[in-house]
C-alpha cells in the first residue's frame, strides 16, 4: 500500500525528515572538518548515511541499523575520515613500469558494493576505487588547497 | 513602587471605604466632595475603582491622576488637601460608564494574544470580563497568524522487517561535481537502514524507485529468508 503525505506537511513524513536532518546535518560537518568545497555534497551525503546505517541508535535500543536488519556487526576499523589524504595503490593504472606509483588523494567516502574506498585525484580530478589504501588522516589536501 | 503601595493601603485604610463607585459619581458634587472627609457616602475604594472601570489612579504628594488603563489618557485628577486626597471636577463624566469588556475584547486589546494567555492575564490581574467562553475563532488570526496545527507522535509499531519503508527527496541549491541534484532516501521503520541514492533529475525517482524494488526482492528477501530462519533455529 501506497500512502502518500499532504502538500507542504513535512510532519507526516517525519522519520524521513528525521534522517534527511541526520544525514545532512553529518554531511555538512564532514565537508566542514576536511575542508571540502560543498560541490561534494553528493560524496558526504552518500558517505554520512553510510555511516549513520553503521552507529547504534536509541530508536532501536541502541542497535545499529545494519545489525538489525541484516544481522551484520559494522567493521568499525574500516571506517576513515572523510576528506583526508590517502595513497591508494594505482599500480594497475600506470602507463609503464618506471612511473612513480602511489599519487596522493583524497578520500571521498566508501564504494560499498565493491568494500572500497573511493579516493579523489585533485589535479586530474579522476575518482579510484580502491581497497589497499594508506591514509593519512591528519592532513586535509583541500583544507591546504583553499589556503 | 513600594512607596507607591505604602500610600495606596494608606489612604485605603485611613480614608477610602468600599462605597460604589456608581453612587460616588451619582452624588458627586461641589458641595458633597468637599464634605468628603466627615462622611462616607462620599469615600471612594480605590481597586473597586481601577476594577470596574479599568483606570489606574497615580498618587502623588500633592495630587492624584486617574487614567485609563490601556491608553494612559488622563481623565481625572485631584488634590492632596486635609489629609485626604480629593477630586476636582471631572474631566469626562462618561469616564465610569463601567462597561466590562468581553474576553473577546480582551483579545483584541492584546494583541491578538491566544486564549490561554489572556485568561491568564485576566485571572492573574483580576481583571472583570464579561465572559470567559472558551474558544473563539478569530478572523483576524486566521488570517494573519495561520499555523501549522499540533501533532500527536505516530503509535504504529512495526515488528519486522520491510513491512513500512519512508520515502521522501531532498534536493539541495547546488548541482554536485558528480552532476547530482537531488537525492532519495528510502528509511526501513523497523531497522532504521537507509537507502541513498543520488539524482541527476527528479523524474527519475520512479527508475529509482523500481531498481529499490528488485534490489529489495533479487537480494534482501533470501537473506531474511536465511536470517530468519537461523534466528528461529538458534531461538
Amino acid at each position: 500500500m501506497h500512502h502518500v503525505s499532504c502538500p507542504h506537511t513535512h510532519k507526516q513524513n517525519g522519520t524521513t525528515e528525521r534522517k534527511h536532518h541526520h544525514v545532512v546535518e553529518t554531511g555538512l560537518t564532514l565537508l566542514a572538518h576536511a575542508s571540502v568545497p560543498f560541490s561534494y555534497w553528493s560524496d558526504a551525503f552518500f558517505t554520512a548515511c553510510f555511516l549513520i546505517n553503521g552507529m547504534p541508535t536509541r530508536v532501536i535500543a541502541m542497535q545499529t541499523p545494519l545489525e538489525r536488519l541484516f544481522g551484520e556487526v559494522p567493521d568499525y576499523t574500516f571506517f576513515k575520515v572523510f576528506g583526508c589524504a590517502c595513497r591508494p595503490n594505482l599500480r594497475p593504472y600506470n602507463n609503464h613500469k618506471l612511473q612513480f606509483r602511489p599519487k596522493k588523494c583524497v578520500i571521498l567516502g566508501y564504494s560499498s558494493p565493491h568494500k572500497g574506498y573511493k579516493c579523489l585525484h585533485i589535479p586530474s580530478n579522476r575518482v579510484y576505487i580502491n581497497s589497499d589504501v594508506v591514509f593519512d588522516e591528519n592532513v586535509f589536501p583541500f583544507s591546504n588547497a583553499s589556503s | 513602587m513600594s512607596s507607591h503601595d505604602r500610600r495606596l493601603r494608606y489612604a485605603c485604610s485611613s480614608c477610602w471605604s468600599s462605597y460604589s463607585t456608581h453612587s460616588f459619581l451619582s452624588q458627586s458634587s461641589s458641595q458633597q466632595r468637599s464634605s468628603c472627609s466627615r462622611s462616607y457616602k462620599q469615600s471612594l475604594s480605590v481597586p473597586r475603582l481601577t476594577q470596574d472601570n479599568r483606570v489606574l489612579v497615580e498618587f502623588h504628594p500633592c495630587f492624584f491622576f486617574v487614567k485609563d488603563l490601556a491608553t494612559r489618557e488622563l481623565l481625572l485628577r485631584g488634590r492632596y488637601r486635609d489629609g485626604l486626597y480629593k477630586f476636582d471636577a471631572p474631566i469626562i463624566k462618561q469616564v465610569f460608564s463601567s462597561l466590562r469588556a468581553s474576553s473577546a475584547l480582551w483579545h483584541t486589546h492584546l494583541g491578538h494574544l491566544s486564549s490561554q494567555v489572556v485568561r491568564h492575564i485576566l485571572c492573574g490581574h483580576e481583571l472583570s470580563s464579561v465572559s470567559n467562553k472558551l474558544y473563539v475563532v478569530c478572523d483576524a488570526c486566521q488570517q494573519g497568524k495561520s499555523h501549522q496545527l499540533p501533532f500527536s507522535l505516530s503509535p504504529h509499531v512495526t515488528h519486522a522487517p520491510l513491512k513500512l519503508i519512508h520515502s521522501d527527496v531532498w534536493s539541495p541549491t547546488q548541482t554536485s561535481v558528480s552532476g547530482h541534484n537531488f537525492y532519495v532516501s528510502f528509511v526501513d521503520d523497523y531497522s532504521r537502514f537507509t537507502w541513498f541514492y543520488l539524482l541527476k533529475r527528479k523524474c527519475d525517482v520512479f527508475d529509482i524507485f523500481l531498481k529499490f524494488q528488485i534490489m529489495l526482492n533479487v537480494s534482501l528477501i533470501e537473506k531474511f529468508f536465511v536470517f530468519n530462519l537461523t534466528r528461529a533455529v538458534n531461538t
